[in-house]
């Protein structure tokens, strides 16, 4: 039977930053990836955050030489509200900028930088059964042609994503608390594109804050158009071939038209109810990495950076491990990954609650508390001195109702 | 009333020119937070610079004095932190300026005084006596100006004694009857926007002592004083924002600032406010109802110096040699008349110089010529605006009336370097339309309020101002140009730091 070190479940983002990080440390790393590449995938806009981790993964410069669709920042705007946030007036210290990207290109350019380090990626395998123990892990898995194949190793990172491979087996999963939502998408043609729309992410809050859009340019001259919104509406929009999401980006007011005459790539698609969490992030063999362990909401665009924030740090403690050091994986990873996911689900909240929405939509705006929401939105969560954080399940709460106030109060 | 919990700066300074950069500089080197906002896309005020096929040019600063070891701005840049990041060359030692005149004759500045003094003789050898007077006048004045020396001393940081009254064409008439003699002295007044009548003495001496102690050239662009200032201060934990635009202020009861609003709605919370911006636009942002009339009617009422048609050309590669010195043309009998011109023989005075730029060295990848243009003349076109930051469209007459402007600068410069427009790759220029939205102030003017020595505290402006927590920086407070505007940031702290202390960390630099 075939040994490694590591086997990483998974080629996405998760996977090859653990992957690659472990290789670059010395381990003999092999990847056994489901699907075969390139492949579709949503997650399309980056956050700064996850360039520190490509960068320490060794990933980030295959990635710049793609020259996908720079990110500077990204714009909110509800009716004629607008509020733009520029990662480069950010309060942590960090990456001014990110990407938009087709998952497609950007997830193949990965995985080819990770194999070209030496990390034997395998696709079209799927994982059948795991077996785990203290030392030695035992997977099952099924190649492109059918045979069935067994690999030991002596660590098992799961970064398997909406696959949940460990999860399913080892019956982890764990119902999501928030209101079950849906998204449907397509890439558009983006002709009308403004200049200051060319760049970043545009998000319009619509329906009372409980539906929006996302428009993600790519350097192509794409865009992506997804509408998020309750379960219920978003399969209305689906039926018939999506039928109504094409008349809805093409007639919403708040778009002026930009994508009126917009030929979709393909015809929209759509998921439902993809909030979920696990019952832990770890077990005897093996740990859970990006989101295979908890998906909250597209609205942040924080998947793919918890992506690889999730699997740089899984890898990090599995290098420990496999030095012979006793992980406390409870205290250093699970709850470090937890705490980002928490300040992610207060902001999560916000948004549909409307307290976001009120504090970035008021007429008057304290730089600093911009900077410091700006810093979230870049997707350092894990910054403490940063109040907007630190606070996170109480500020937005607070400072939404005190604005609330002070515009009644201008108001009479 | 319930306070959000956004960060209050101990210090929020409006405007990112050199005054605002180095008072934020010395005040957050003092533990302080500040934070500087400013409205364009690229900081530094004067200090900014462009980038045209390539090319990059500077807008405001070409050259720069008292550099030498031990000078007063080579301590304030140590004391700053960023000499040795400086990319500088030095000019040429015999001649760093040439006044040139429609006769062709040329006559050297160089360096030092005494090189300066001994330079002058050879063209003027009996004039020995009024060379040293007026070098030992210069010496003499400037000794007045404690700041200028790094020395601390009375109370008045701004002006001291009876020097502020005499006039620069006057003292140096008075000096010799040989005309030319006195152009020359004179002959690079364009520096200061010189004014037969109005000019004092002590603008021409102070700006003539800072050359003659070290003329040097910033290689590469000018920009380099911001952007070294700019990591600075983010080193001391400083906050630099760009794109802000600083339009009104709040009140507390006791008539303190609170916080200033932006363009974008965004308020930014501080304990003090400086401004570095023109005082005029000041009152206009902070409110005509927060200062005395008698003020606003002052300040208002304040003559701004000239603005100026800036022209940039560009050289095919390999064919116009670097000049390692500039020239100050005069097309008249009279190098105060140039600035009071007839649009038939426009322009009559204009300084040459050519950017260093290390890519090509030996060549002169560009030049920069520079002539007086009343903000009348693009009055006309007044109410369009347009910076990178704000794109916006001018009408095809205003490009119609650059392309003229920048045909007759060139027509001139052929009188002074014959064949040169076959060397030209291409011709841009900036009017008083440009200098006034980059700089923001309202008609382009260069170097702020107008000195006058007629009436010199009429000029003084202040760096306190009514509203308690206000303070005013930049060109208009000491003197414009990099040593001015430093000195002026210097006073502006002197409010907040130990003046005694702040000195001496500048000597002990």
């Amino acid at each position: 039977m075939k040994k490694v070190d590591v086997v990483v479940i998974g080629a996405g983002p998760a996977g090859t930053v653990a992957a690659s990080y472990l290789k670059k440390q010395g381990y003999d790393v092999t990847i056994l990836e489901k699907e075969k590449f390139p492949r579709f995938q949503i997650g399309e806009s980056l956050l700064p955050c996850c360039m520190e981790h490509l960068e320490e993964a060794g990933l980030l410069e295959a990635v710049k030489a793609r020259n996908f669709q720079k990110k500077t920042g990204a714009a909110f705007m509800r009716g004629e509200k607008r509020c733009e946030f520029f990662f480069s007036e950010q309060f942590t210290d960090g990456w001014a900028w990110t990407w938009q990207v087709k998952r497609a290109d950007f997830d193949s350019t990965l995985a080819e930088a990770t194999r070209a380090k030496g990390v034997e990626v395998n696709f079209e395998c799927e994982v059948l059964s795991v077996t785990c123990s203290a030392t030695v892990q035992t997977l099952e898995y099924k190649s492109a042609d059918g045979n069935i194949h067994n690999i030991e190793a002596r660590f098992i990172i799961d970064s398997s994503g909406y696959g949940r491979v460990l999860p399913r087996l080892f019956d982890l999963s764990k119902p999501s608390s928030f209101t079950p939502r849906g998204a449907i998408f397509s890439h558009l043609e983006d002709i009308n594109r403004t200049e200051e729309a060319s760049n970043n992410i545009f998000v319009h809050s619509f329906d009372n804050n409980r539906s929006w859009i996302w428009a993600i340019p790519f350097s192509d001259g794409l865009t992506s158009v997804g509408i998020v919104g309750d379960k219920e509406k978003i399969i209305e929009l689906a039926e018939n071939d999506g039928e109504q999401y094409k008349t809805f980006i093409r007639e919403f007011e708040d778009l002026n038209g930009r994508f009126k005459n917009s030929e979709l790539k393909f015809e929209p698609r759509h998921i439902l109810g993809y909030s979920i969490g696990v019952k832990k992030m770890f077990g005897e063999g093996f740990v859970l990495s990006g989101n295979s362990t908890e998906f909250l909401d597209p609205i942040f665009s924080s998947g793919v950076t918890f992506a690889t924030a999730s699997g740089l740090l899984s890898a990090k403690m599995t290098q420990k491990h496999l030095q012979g050091e006793i992980v406390n994986w409870q205290k250093d990873y699970e709850e470090v990954v937890q705490g980002g996911i928490n300040v992610f689900r207060s902001y999560v909240s916000g948004w549909y609650t409307g307290d976001f929405q009120t504090i970035v939509f008021a007429k008057e705006i304290d730089m600093e508390i911009k900077n410091q929401i700006c810093s979230v939105l870049a997707g350092y969560v894990w910054d403490q001195s940063n109040p907007f954080v630190k606070k996170h399940d109480t500020i937005l709460p607070t400072l939404a109702k005190v604005i609330k106030m002070k515009e009644s109060r201008g108001a009479e | 009333m319930q306070t959000s919990p956004g960060k209050e700066y101990d210090f929020v300074i409006i405007g990112s020119g050199l005054g605002g950069l180095a008072c934020a500089n010395i005040l957050a080197s003092e533990g302080f937070s500040v934070v500087v906002l400013e409205k364009n896309h690229q900081i530094g005020g004067h200090l900014q610079v462009y980038s045209r096929d390539k090319s990059i040019y500077d807008t405001g600063v070409h050259y720069v004095g008292s550099l030498n070891e031990g000078e007063n701005l080579f301590q304030f840049f140590r004391y700053f932190g960023i000499l040795d990041k400086l990319k500088i060359k030095k000019m040429d030692e015999d001649r760093f300026d040439v006044i040139r005149f429609d006769d062709g004759c040329e006559y050297n500045y160089a360096q030092g005084f005494d090189n300066f003094k001994s330079t002058l003789l050879t063209y003027f050898p009996e004039e020995e006596a009024a060379i040293e007077t007026y070098c030992a006048k210069i010496l003499e004045i400037c000794n007045k100006f404690p700041l200028y020396n790094l020395k601390v001393s009375g109370e008045d940081y701004q002006m001291d004694g009876d020097v502020t009254g005499i006039n620069a064409h006057d003292y140096i008439a008075s000096l010799t009857e040989n005309i030319r003699l006195r152009n020359v002295l004179a002959g690079s007044n364009l520096l200061y926007a010189g004014v037969k009548e109005k000019t004092p003495f002590y603008v021409h001496a102070l700006i003539m002592k800072s050359y003659l102690s070290g003329a040097y050239k910033f290689i590469d662009g000018g920009s380099q004083i911001a952007i070294q200032m700019s990591r600075t201060i983010r080193q001391h934990g400083g906050k630099i924002f760009k794109h802000k635009k600083v339009v009104s202020a709040h009140y507390n009861d006791a008539g303190e600032i609170t916080d200033v609003v932006l363009e974008n709605g965004e308020t930014v919370k501080g304990k003090q406010f400086i401004s570095n911006v023109h005082p005029s636009v000041t009152i206009d942002i902070f409110g005509h109802e927060r200062f005395l009339n008698v003020y606003k009617n002052r300040i208002q009422s304040l003559e701004n110096s000239i603005s100026t048609f800036l022209v940039h050309v560009s050289f095919h590669e390999n064919t116009f040699e670097y000049l390692n010195y500039n020239i100050y043309q005069h097309h008249n009998d009279d190098v105060w008349s140039g600035i009071d011109y007839e649009q038939e023989s426009w322009p009559q005075t204009y300084f040459i110089c050519t950017p260093y730029i290390s890519r090509t060295g030996k060549y002169a990848d560009s030049m920069s010529i520079m002539t007086y243009m009343n903000a009348e003349e693009t009055a006309q076109w007044s109410s369009s605006f347009k910076t990178v930051a704000e794109p916006g469209k001018r009408e095809a007459d205003y490009e119609q009336f650059k392309i003229e402007k920048e045909a007759r600068v060139i027509k001139r410069l052929e009188e002074v370097f014959p064949g040169i427009s076959e060397k030209i790759k291409m011709v841009h220029s900036a009017t008083p339309l440009t200098f006034r939205d980059y700089i923001g102030n309202r008609d382009g003017s260069l170097y702020g309020v107008m000195k006058n020595s007629n009436s010199p505290a009429r000029t003084q402006i202040n760096t306190k101002t009514r509203i308690p927590n206000l303070h005013l920086t930049g060109q208009n407070i000491s003197l414009h140009g990099i040593l001015g505007v430093t000195v002026s940031a210097f006073i502006t702290c002197f409010s907040f730091v130990d003046k005694d202390k702040l000195v001496q960390k500048v000597k002990n630099a």
